[in-house]
């Protein structure tokens, strides 16, 4: 024991106390070398410094592309909230995160159930009067970050005198909180907490951190808030396009009746009345004769509001067979103008057989009606399949044609290029062909040289969903 | 004071006059000496050391400044020779200190606190260069100007019409080039 200690002793003192003169060259080495040291172990400290900072930008690095790619992706507001809650949670190591939504009016903080709780049971009181307390505007650390709208720090929540939770942290062990709000704009819509277990210093940069995570919270936010807003804008456009679809089914159809009385009447008028004279037959034919264009105009525009109100679901359609059925019903029209129908291999596509049947209908009338005097009329029909589940089909005729600027207005309704008596017709008819192509999901354009023809091109999808759509 | 100019200083003196001399000039100005390049510190040291060094050689703080700045240039044209190689002489290569010299400065040594020069454009020969700076230390510029002249081969005339030592707002160095005969 004695030996030991002795040993000890001595080795302690003989270089500390050695009475032996150092030799001052030596004595200068050792300085040197201890200069040397000194330098080398500051050098050390400062890579192990920056070492460290570069982790911790990486992390946090990490941490906001993390955020970043959960916001770009979420699907709810909901869901990007509690990515930021849990990562915000492993960033930190902090147990306890939870999120307010601001009111409709801005200036109080409801609690919702979201939450980061790393031991549920441990914070359950927390939990419990959180989600009972709303926090107006600059009451407690939530309604501080909502009056200043941006991150706030408290280094000991049970210490601080603006936190009403204070009993329950300090029974659970809450100590340093941080909130950040979601901000659009200037607005606050939200507002995210964390707490640690023990009383903590700010740290600026990880505030700086918060206030861009909130940005990017914000930016969810906005999105859905136009996603809404459109949905809700869409909504109300159908219901007002529905609305007046009714409408005018309805007004065309009860219109039918007083007119089939006027018709009927006027029939009697000329029959029964032998009283009239010339001039009151020809007032009585003329009135007859408007009253005839007035039953055409009602049914036209009744076909027009069949094609959604009466629409039937979508089937497999041979065109060509369609095609068959429309030049049997045209047979004497083509006669009479000596025209020449072509058709090309047309293909089979879901439609609606009925309006399909209606679209070549119009579209092959019209280019045998507006054939030009001196040339028999020629119509083409040909397909190509566009690729990506389209189809073109394309009716091209040698007929009057029509100038470039009235490529668009022809499909309108009731509008005519021409006067009634060099054309009949009402002017439905293309409005008819639109109607059908949109219902079918496709288009319908036109394409014309004056005295040269007209080319109408339809798309069409080959194939619908399978539910079939109602426009 | 970033430790790489207590680096090249440390180098120029023992390799102008021995190791001791190092030593000596630590001692009197009693700085221990442990400087790395990427640490911070007191530019009082440096203000120390050529004091140390100025009475030494009983030559004025100004010449000593210059002397070691002039040094220092082949060094660092030696360990940095991307920012000397683009150019041919030494005026377009100044004109590259406050847009690409320093910021990379910057991102080699954090926290440096480097001079922002102002230009003057003149004639062909002639540089105008504004200098303000706490540390007054003009006379390093005009070391490190000499050593980029004498790297690209060039003589330079440096007068400095105005001086902070002077009690001017700024330093103002008026660069004449001239290709060496």
């Amino acid at each position: 024991m004695n030996g030991i200690l002795q040993l000890a002793q001595t080795e302690n003192k003989i270089p500390v106390d050695s009475p032996v003169a150092v030799d001052p060259a030596v004595s200068l080495l050792q300085r040197r070398l201890d200069r040397e040291r000194k330098t080398r172990a500051e050098a050390e400290a400062i890579t192990e410094k920056v070492t460290r900072e570069l982790y911790e930008k990486q992390r946090e690095l990490l941490l906001l592309q993390t955020i970043a790619a959960a916001s770009n992706e979420a699907q709810t507001v909901e869901s990007a909230m509690q990515t930021a809650l849990d990562r915000v949670c492993a960033h930190t190591g902090w147990p306890v995160g939870h999120v307010y939504l601001a009111s409709a009016e801005g200036d109080e903080l409801i609690p919702t159930t979201l939450w980061h709780l790393e031991k549920p049971e441990q914070f359950e009181t927390f939990r419990r009067v959180t989600e009972k307390t709303r926090f107006p505007n600059g009451v407690g650390l939530p309604g501080r970050v909502l009056a200043a709208g941006r991150p706030i720090w408290v280094v000991d929540v049970t210490k601080d005198d603006n936190f009403p939770r204070a009993k329950q942290a300090l029974d659970i062990g809450v100590r340093a909180g941080f909130g950040f709000p979601v901000l659009v704009g200037r607005e606050v819509v939200a507002v995210l907490e964390f707490y640690s277990p023990i009383p903590l210093e700010p740290s600026e940069p990880l505030l700086l951190m918060m206030a861009h995570i909130g940005t990017q919270l914000g930016r969810v936010v906005e999105r859905k808030r136009a996603e809404e807003s459109l949905k809700r804008f869409a909504a109300k456009l159908e219901s007002n396009n529905r609305e007046l679809q009714d409408f005018a089914y309805v007004a065309s159809h009860d219109l039918q009746e007083p007119l089939r009385k006027v018709q009927a009447f006027g029939e009697r008028l000329k029959t029964r009345c032998t009283t009239l004279n010339d001039e009151g037959r020809d007032y009585l034919n003329r009135m007859q004769n408007a009253a005839a264009r007035m039953q055409v105009l009602i049914n036209d525009l009744l076909s027009l509001s069949r094609i959604t109100t009466k629409a039937q679901p979508f089937c497999p359609v041979d065109l060509k067979q369609v095609v068959r059925e429309v030049l049997s019903d045209l047979e004497v029209r083509i006669e009479q103008t000596e025209g020449r129908i072509e058709i090309g291999d047309l293909p089979t596509l879901d439609a609606d057989p009925l309006q399909m049947r209606q679209l070549f209908q119009n579209l092959i009338g019209n280019a045998l009606k507006f054939h030009r005097k001196d040339t028999k009329p020629v119509v083409t029909l040909s397909a190509n399949n566009l690729g990506n589940g389209l189809c073109e089909i394309k009716v091209q005729d040698n007929g009057i044609g029509f100038e470039e600027k009235y490529a668009e207005k022809i499909f309108a309704v009731f509008q005519r290029l021409h006067g009634r008596n060099e054309y009949e017709g009402t002017g439905v008819g293309l409005a008819i062909c639109r109607k059908i192509a949109e219902r079918h999901g496709g288009t319908i354009t036109a394409k014309g040289t004056p005295g040269q023809g007209a080319t109408f091109r339809i798309t069409l999808p080959v194939q619908q969903s399978r539910k079939g759509s109602t426009l | 004071m970033k430790g790489i100019v207590f680096n090249l200083l440390e180098h120029i003196v023992r390799r102008e006059h021995g190791e001791d001399a190092w030593d000596g000039l630590l001692d009197s100005a009693k700085l221990d000496g442990a400087y790395t390049s990427l640490g911070s510190y007191p530019d009082a040291d440096l203000f120390k050391l050529v004091g140390a060094a100025s009475a030494a050689l009983k030559l004025p703080a100004d010449t000593v400044v210059r002397w070691f700045a002039r040094n220092a240039l082949p060094l660092l044209a030696n360990k940095y020779p991307q920012f000397f190689q683009p150019h041919k002489s030494t005026r377009p290569f100044l004109l590259t200190l406050n847009d690409i010299i320093h910021p990379e400065v910057r991102k080699i040594y954090p926290g440096a606190d480097v001079p922002v020069f102002d230009f003057e454009a003149s004639a062909d020969d002639v540089l105008v260069m504004g200098y303000r700076s706490p540390r007054k230390l003009c006379a390093f510029a005009e070391g490190l100007i000499e050593g980029a002249a004498a790297h690209y081969g060039e003589e330079v005339t440096i007068e400095q019409p105005r001086c902070m030592h002077r009690g001017d707002e700024k330093c103002v160095l008026r660069i004449t080039f001239r290709k060496q005969q």
